[in-house]
């Protein structure tokens, strides 16, 4: 599910290369494939990483995908094939059966608060990555 | 044939076989589905109630509440986000203000959208009480579509020449004359399509109607906007984890999820169509 976001921004970012670069690289006489690996995804490479954070980022506030594959049971889990629940899918789970303004009810939205938080650090991370590289690029 | 060569016949037959397992992944979901669903589907199944606790029966409430959510958030996200788009495009000078109104726009897109539930449970559902209710979720799903309609609507503008602009400013007339006689009709066109995107997205989604608005089973077509509705995404939901009957709902599980699949397909499509013939018109 992560896979759309990542390949349609990095791939903005590849096209979003100056075509003088390559041109210069096949020029000297470069392949194709060293101009990719040396001179197009050097230069494009912040715009990839912050299309892989925001790809990480809708990944991790994914909720009904991961609530209906992970099992959701709220233990420690010992290995990868452990059935798990992640932060979106306990809030899903468990705040239609909460009474209101119980204790539990507002620690499922400090859960969200939390999810909040990690979700904003990465896109504002994936941000400043973006417009450090608009400004280079320019 | 020399090293060189034959690393760059390696290295890109190796991105073809990524972009090939993407594609194939694409089709995989799309004939499981389809395979499973397509023998369930019939105008029966579409247009008529759920019966016996949704063993058997239809779908056509959930369709039916899909479609009224789905408005509401339209009517919702559509003023609104034009709105901030032609302010920030036209009017909004390059300020800190303005960078951190985008900042915001870029930040909400990426927010979970369980946080958009639990936002709409406390503002809708509770603050403004409105209880559970189509206009709660649809107004939950209008906040969290705004983004990309401001996103898209943004672009469209930017994408009008600015000698339109000057053209008619130079005439005399006023900055809302000259975008609503000289820029709009050129960029709605590109501005509806990222909406409909938007929408669609929105149609799909489950998380934030969860709390705000959406029922496990209401054999009935909902009245008003403030009543508790059925719907597409839910409905699966619920079909393929929550049933207690869960092997003999299958089918209709897999019904459901090749009309949603269908139902967002051609949002989608109509986007591209819509996009598609602006494209020529333009060029003419």
């Amino acid at each position: 599910m992560a896979l759309p976001t990542i390949v349609s921004l990095s791939e903005d970012a590849l096209k979003s290369v100056p075509k003088s670069y390559d041109q210069a690289s096949l020029a000297l006489g470069a392949t194709h494939w060293q101009t990719l690996i040396r001179v197009k995804i050097p230069a494009a490479f912040s715009g990839i990483i912050a299309a892989c954070m925001l790809g990480m980022g809708r990944a991790i506030g994914e909720t009904m995908t991961v609530l209906m594959v992970t099992g959701c049971a709220p233990a420690m889990p010992h290995s990868f094939l452990d059935s798990i629940r992640t932060f979106a899918s306990t809030i899903a789970i468990e705040l239609g059966e909460v009474p209101y303004d119980s204790t539990h009810y507002y620690a499922l939205f400090s859960v969200g608060l939390v999810l909040f938080i990690i979700t904003f650090i990465i896109n504002m991370a994936s941000d400043i990555i973006l417009h450090k590289y608009q400004k280079i690029t320019k | 044939m020399n090293t060189r060569q034959l690393k760059q016949i390696f290295g890109f037959n190796l991105l073809r076989i990524c972009a090939g397992i993407i594609f194939l992944s694409i089709i995989l979901i799309l004939y499981d589905i389809a395979s499973k669903g397509l023998n369930i589907i019939s105008w029966e199944f579409i247009f008529s109630m759920p019966k016996k606790g949704m063993t058997e029966g239809g779908i056509f409430p959930a369709i039916v509440g899909t479609v009224m959510v789905t408005s509401i958030t339209a009517i919702v996200s559509i003023p609104l986000g034009m709105g901030c788009a032609i302010y920030l495009n036209e009017y909004a000078k390059n300020g800190k203000l303005t960078r951190l109104i985008r900042l915001s726009i870029r930040n909400l897109s990426g927010v979970p959208s369980i946080v958009y539930g639990l936002f709409g449970v406390v503002l809708f559902v509770q603050l403004m009480n409105f209880g559970t209710s189509i206009l709660s979720a649809g107004l939950t799903l209008g906040l969290m579509t705004l983004p990309w309609t401001v996103t898209a609507s943004e672009e469209a503008l930017k994408n009008v020449p600015k000698s339109y602009r000057e053209g008619s400013l130079a005439l005399g007339a006023t900055k809302w004359q000259a975008i609503r006689t000289n820029v709009l009709p050129y960029a709605v066109g590109g501005m509806l399509t990222g909406t409909i995107l938007g929408l669609a997205r929105a149609a799909g989604e489950t998380a934030p109607i969860l709390f705000t608005g959406v029922a496990f089973y209401i054999p009935f077509i909902p009245k008003s906007v403030s009543s508790q509705f059925m719907a597409l995404p839910y409905h699966l939901y619920v079909m393929s984890t929550q049933h207690p009957a869960i092997e003999q709902v299958k089918p209709i599980a897999y019904g459901t999820a090749l009309v949603l699949i269908i139902v967002v397909f051609a949002m989608n499509l109509s986007a591209i169509i819509l996009r598609y013939k602006l494209r020529k018109l333009k060029e003419e």
